[in-house]
């Protein structure tokens, strides 16, 4: 009786992770059958689709796009996201509870109406043209709400004391700024980077409606779907990006690690 | 008094946050040199008003003044004063070194200059060679060494210091209060101590402020403080204290004798206004036990032993009194004889003490 729970509890947990992890793992095992069609039984090995893959300029101009958007939202709404978060988290501002709401709205209204809205604005108020720039400007906002919750957590976890002693040691707002709060915020600055690229990486509907001439890779793999010839290298380039990603969470996970043992001792 | 002889002068000063007073109409003066500790219970005002000094909070009204400059509008970062936070406030990203050597980088000295600073002040608090441990590798203690060492690093006109030995266990935190005090002397600096400790005030401080509801009480030495509180809230505050009403009755031959009703009367040392309301005040460790009725000179209540507790050095009664709400509280020292076996739990016995140890308080 003593194992019976723990039994059926792994085999609840190992049941969760085949529901979850087997699609993703079949894109890879597709990647590599020498098929155009992803249908078992399997035909045999080949790296053909990954030479399509990188013959496919088009999808990897896309893929450049895609990177670009998202290193630079990344780094645009952490950069707008951390001073906020520092005023909310720091002081007591007059109208911080409104403000705090009013940041976090991207993440409860529809992307397909915020996408609305923003083409709307975009095109008759601003009269821009739709380029990758009016992608990134609505990622930004998409982003925001996702890096304050990441840096707010962050900064309401360490000794609000640590920057006034700064001050009393004879440093400035500014220079307490760099020589304590960002280093103790840089494992929050680290994981609202992570998050807000991936969030961009993977955003289909604003980017589908924002975009120009030039695609990010979500829609141009959108776009593609309707080829059944071009699947093959779609699942190589998933795969490709897949392993890149697992490879990308795992050392932002041991890079954290590290940052908890030396930025976060058992504070008194 | 010569302005040179206070480096902090504090006059009206009142702090409120919304509707309510932290500090209320504040004036005192630090003496340049001193140790002096604020003490009161939490939210006296104590810990807003050492902000106050340090520059994190401004006065509502008032002015303050260190070592004769106003203060109103000087930030933190370039006030005279160093903090020694109730949580230290170490840097946990930086080392031993790096953060003692912290406040440093604006003093305007050079590397090798601000490297044999750090070094005489590792010397001072003892942790010689513990430069390069990093902040999650240090006890307590060493924890509270840094956070002094970084201030005094700086070599501040005023020492601040939160409450700074709160966290420490019972023997840590006395042989700390030792050590404080001899570096006080060391260095001359000014220290200006917060705590809610009495006898850690008692043990450190030159003068000690007692601090009540954002007002202070009375400032005065530790002795004079103890033996002659102005009030019953210092006396109650600061160790423990029997009081009895009474009224004035007369004064003959420089002794003053109260009418405490159903207690009798007795005999006060100094002379005080005949008719006037007012509390007698003894300490328990002033007061005897006997199991017989004293000589009719000195003053005697009788009481039933209701309680004794134990406390190794001394034994702890607490005696019922006809007539007087609160039991009597009675300290005897434990020299083998004094508790004899008539003295125990229902024993009839007389509480006694002389004319010169009681005090009149007025409220």
């Amino acid at each position: 009786m003593m194992l019976g729970r723990p039994r059926a509890l792994f085999v609840y947990a190992a049941g969760f992770m085949i529901f979850l992890y087997a699609p993703v793992l079949l894109m890879p095992v597709f990647s590599l059958n020498d098929s155009t069609f992803a249908t078992f039984p399997l035909k045999g090995f080949t790296t053909r689709h990954y030479g399509a893959m990188l013959a496919n300029t088009s999808m990897i101009l896309s893929l450049k796009n895609s990177l670009m958007v998202g290193v630079f939202v990344s780094v645009a709404a952490t950069a707008i996201g951390l001073p906020a978060a520092i005023a909310l988290t720091r002081y007591r501002l007059p109208g911080g509870g409104p403000v705090l709401s009013a940041m976090m709205l991207p993440l409860v209204i529809p992307s397909i109406v915020i996408s609305v809205a923003l083409l709307v604005i975009i095109l008759r108020f601003l009269h821009l043209d739709l380029s990758l720039w009016t992608v990134a400007a609505g990622h930004i906002l998409l982003c925001i709400p996702f890096s304050m919750t990441v840096l707010m957590s962050r900064l309401e976890g360490f000794d609000k004391s640590l920057e006034e002693a700064s001050r009393d040691l004879g440093e400035n707002a500014w220079m307490t700024f760099v020589r304590v709060t960002l280093p103790l915020a840089m494992p929050g600055v680290v994981s609202s980077l992570l998050l807000c690229f991936i969030t961009s990486f993977d955003e289909f509907v604003i980017a589908f409606f924002l975009t120009g001439t030039e695609n990010t890779l979500p829609v141009y793999l959108f776009s593609q779907l309707r080829f059944p010839n071009k699947l093959p290298g779609t699942l190589a380039l998933g795969s490709v990006i897949f392993v890149g990603s697992a490879i990308l969470v795992v050392a932002a996970e041991l890079l954290r690690k590290l940052g908890v043992q030396s930025t976060n001792p058992g504070d008194l | 008094m010569p302005q040179a002889d206070n480096i902090i002068s504090i006059s009206g000063v009142t702090k409120r946050f919304g509707p309510v007073s932290a500090v209320d109409n504040i004036s005192f003066n630090i003496h340049r040199g001193e140790f002096f500790s604020l003490l009161g219970s939490s939210g006296c005002g104590k810990t807003t008003l050492l902000r106050m000094l340090a520059g994190f909070e401004q006065p509502t009204q008032g002015e303050v003044l260190i070592d004769g400059e106003p203060m109103a509008g000087v930030p933190a970062n370039h006030r005279p004063t160093n903090m020694v936070f109730q949580s230290y406030a170490i840097f946990p990203h930086l080392n031993v070194r790096e953060n003692i050597g912290y406040g440093l980088r604006n003093a305007g000295i050079s590397k090798d200059e601000a490297g044999k600073r750090v070094n005489s002040v590792l010397e001072l608090v003892k942790l010689s060679g513990y430069g390069k441990r990093a902040a999650h590798q240090l006890s307590g203690g060493q924890r509270q060494r840094v956070a002094l060492a970084r201030a005094l690093v700086c070599r501040p006109k005023v020492l601040l210091l939160d409450e700074p030995l709160g966290a420490l266990d019972k023997n840590l935190r006395e042989e700390m209060q030792i050590e404080l005090r001899a570096l006080q002397r060391t260095v001359g600096i000014t220290f200006v101590f917060v705590t809610h400790d009495q006898e850690e005030a008692l043990t450190l401080s030159d003068r000690i402020a007692v601090m009540s509801k954002g007002k202070v009480l009375q400032i005065d030495a530790p002795e004079a403080l103890y033996e002659n509180p102005n009030c019953r809230e210092v006396a109650e505050f600061i160790g423990t204290m029997n009081v009895f009403p009474g009224r004035i009755a007369g004064v003959s031959k420089g002794q003053t004798i109260l009418d405490a009703r159903a207690l009798g009367s007795f005999q006060i040392a100094g002379e005080n206004p005949k008719g006037k309301e007012v509390f007698l005040a003894v300490r328990p460790e002033k007061l005897k036990l006997l199991v017989k009725k004293p000589a009719a000179s000195m003053n005697a209540i009788a009481g039933v032993v209701s309680a004794i507790s134990y406390r190794g050095d001394r034994h702890h009664f607490l005696v019922t009194v006809d007539g007087h709400d609160r039991p009597i509280s009675v300290s005897q020292q434990n020299d083998g004889d004094t508790k004899s076996t008539a003295m125990n739990v229902g024993a009839k016995i007389w509480i006694t003490w002389p004319a010169s140890t009681g005090r009149v308080l007025s409220h």
